[in-house]
């Protein structure tokens, strides 16, 4: 008899000792020890088998799991002082709003940024918000998952509010041309205005540049400026050479038939393009050409549009495939970078909200891949926190 | 409302006669049925909280001979409550003995 009550009580302790200091749970465990040993006795005296008296008595007095609640539940369990529900919803909105880390940054362009620190940092903050999830069900060995799923509900359509009103968006979604931060339009508007004033002088460009080399049938009758072969003929001497066109970038797979080394993002000098075509003969003609993967244009930093090929059929073959859709490309960011900036002037005038359904689309999209995840959480850390073995119940005889 | 499915207010009116020990107050709520599904044991988390809330005052007692029991005892403050409690209790069976009495009246038969 005295087995299995000491069965019981190791088994409501184990549930009470995670969340309980260890002199409450001795005063709880003794409790409940001299009332099983007085229910025993009831039932002994009443006629009855030993065993089944002890199972009857223990069974009465309740499931461990739901005893122990019972105390957890007036014991008003805390979380380094604050209460488990506030930092299931901490963690929650953490876990929503760091998904959105990279739209919402302060650094002003609402930039995808690619492969930077930025989403690093939203990964992390992400899976602390989980960690809290799973932390607040563990310490006080429930699932909050109503607040879990409450959050994420009432968080998303506050998260789109309050993007709409703090990124003025471009109206089409173009890679690294997201938006502008509301609170960033003094800064932030000069650089889109310098892009725009380069992506003119690129439009213009590419507009000669595909008559040109429709026209020439040679080297001989190009423009200079779309040729860099007198660059490299004049390096024979020590003369330092004018700059190259500074709209010009250069990508990593510029060079067709050479392999690339350390690549400048733009050429300053003809020194530069020297160097940088390592194996590159005095004799060859380089020539800028449209790029085959399109034009890419990063507001406040580099233009790339264009690659640089070796001979001039090369040339005339990328101008004429690629020409035309890299110009009607550049065309298409210079009108979304303007329409940018009417934006930008409607929200100096007082409109307050602009709808994006890109990043609309994405916020709905994470806080449906969110929720499976932290629910998950808040199961594991509910489950974790008691012990492993179930109470046997009716397995006791 | 009070007594009825509240525990708190079942073991304030099980200790007004007197101390008790933690098995006789849970013995006696489930004697007359108060407690709902609540178990013998989920009952002891509502006699802590009326500790903790100065209602009641418990003692472990070593001196019986048999294993320490914890006596519960009401306070000043838990008899208030009770009396609080019983005031409603009252009203309540005052009010359904009126709205029965008037059922009754009204049926065929009684005149």
């Amino acid at each position: 008899m005295a087995r299995l009550i000491d069965w019981y009580l190791v088994e409501l302790s184990l549930r009470l000792n995670r969340a309980l200091p260890p002199e409450r749970v001795n005063e709880i465990v003794q409790e409940a020890d001299a009332h099983l040993q007085e229910s025993v006795k009831s039932r002994l005296q009443q006629g009855g088998e030993e065993v089944a008296a002890v199972e009857a008595a223990i069974t009465a007095y309740g499931k461990p799991d739901r005893v122990a609640k019972g105390f957890l539940r007036g014991s008003r369990l805390t979380m380094l002082g604050v209460n488990p529900m506030w930092w299931t919803i901490f963690g929650s909105s953490l876990a929503l709003a760091a998904w959105q880390f990279h739209w919402a940054t302060l650094g002003g362009y609402f930039d995808n940024f690619g492969d930077t620190w930025q989403n690093d940092v939203a990964l992390l903050l992400v899976a602390l918000g989980v960690a809290i999830v799973l932390g607040a069900a563990r310490r006080t060995l429930r699932s909050r998952r109503w607040a879990v799923v409450t959050t994420l509900a009432l968080g998303t359509p506050a998260l789109l509010l309050a993007l709409a009103y703090w990124m003025i968006p471009a109206p089409r979604y173009e890679v690294y041309q997201v938006g502008i931060s509301r609170f960033h339009i003094d800064r932030d508007v000069p650089i889109v205005r310098r892009t725009l004033s380069r992506l003119d002088q690129i439009e213009a460009y590419l507009q000669h540049g595909i008559g040109a080399f429709a026209k020439a049938g040679s080297s001989l009758g190009l423009p200079d400026t779309y040729s860099e072969t007198r660059l490299a003929a004049q390096l024979q001497g020590d003369v330092e050479l004018p700059p190259a066109p500074p709209h010009l970038g250069v990508t990593s797979t510029s060079v067709r038939g050479r392999p690339a080394n350390a690549l400048p993002r733009a050429f300053t000098s003809g020194t530069d393009i020297i160097r940088f075509f390592a194996g590159v003969s005095r004799d060859d003609t380089i020539y800028p050409a449209p790029r085959e993967y399109g034009a890419f244009v990063e507001i406040g930093g580099n233009v790339y549009v264009f690659d640089r090929v070796i001979g001039f059929d090369e040339a005339k073959k990328a101008w004429c495939s690629f020409g035309p859709s890299d110009l009607a490309q550049v065309r298409s960011q210079r009108y979304n970078l303007a329409a940018l900036l009417r934006r930008v002037d409607q929200a100096r005038h007082g409109r307050l909200f602009f709808a994006n359904p890109w990043i609309s689309t994405q916020i709905v999209g994470a806080a449906i891949l969110l929720l499976p995840l932290l629910l998950l959480a808040d199961w594991i850390g509910a489950l974790t926190a008691r012990p492993l073995r179930r109470w046997p119940g009716r397995a006791l005889a | 409302m009070a007594f009825k499915g509240d525990t708190k207010a079942l073991i304030l009116a099980t200790l007004q006669a007197g101390p008790l020990h933690g098995y006789e107050v849970v013995r006696r709520i489930r004697e007359t049925g108060g407690a709902g599904k609540l178990s013998e044991g989920q009952i002891y988390p509502y006699m802590h909280e009326l500790e903790a809330e100065g209602m009641v005052t418990a003692a472990w007692q070593t001196d019986t001979g048999a294993a320490p029991r914890r006596v519960y005892q009401l306070t000043e403050s838990g008899r208030t409550e009770l009396a609080r409690h019983k005031e409603t209790w009252a009203k309540f069976v005052n009010g359904v003995g009126c709205l029965l009495a008037t059922g009754l009246a009204k049926e065929p038969g009684n005149g």
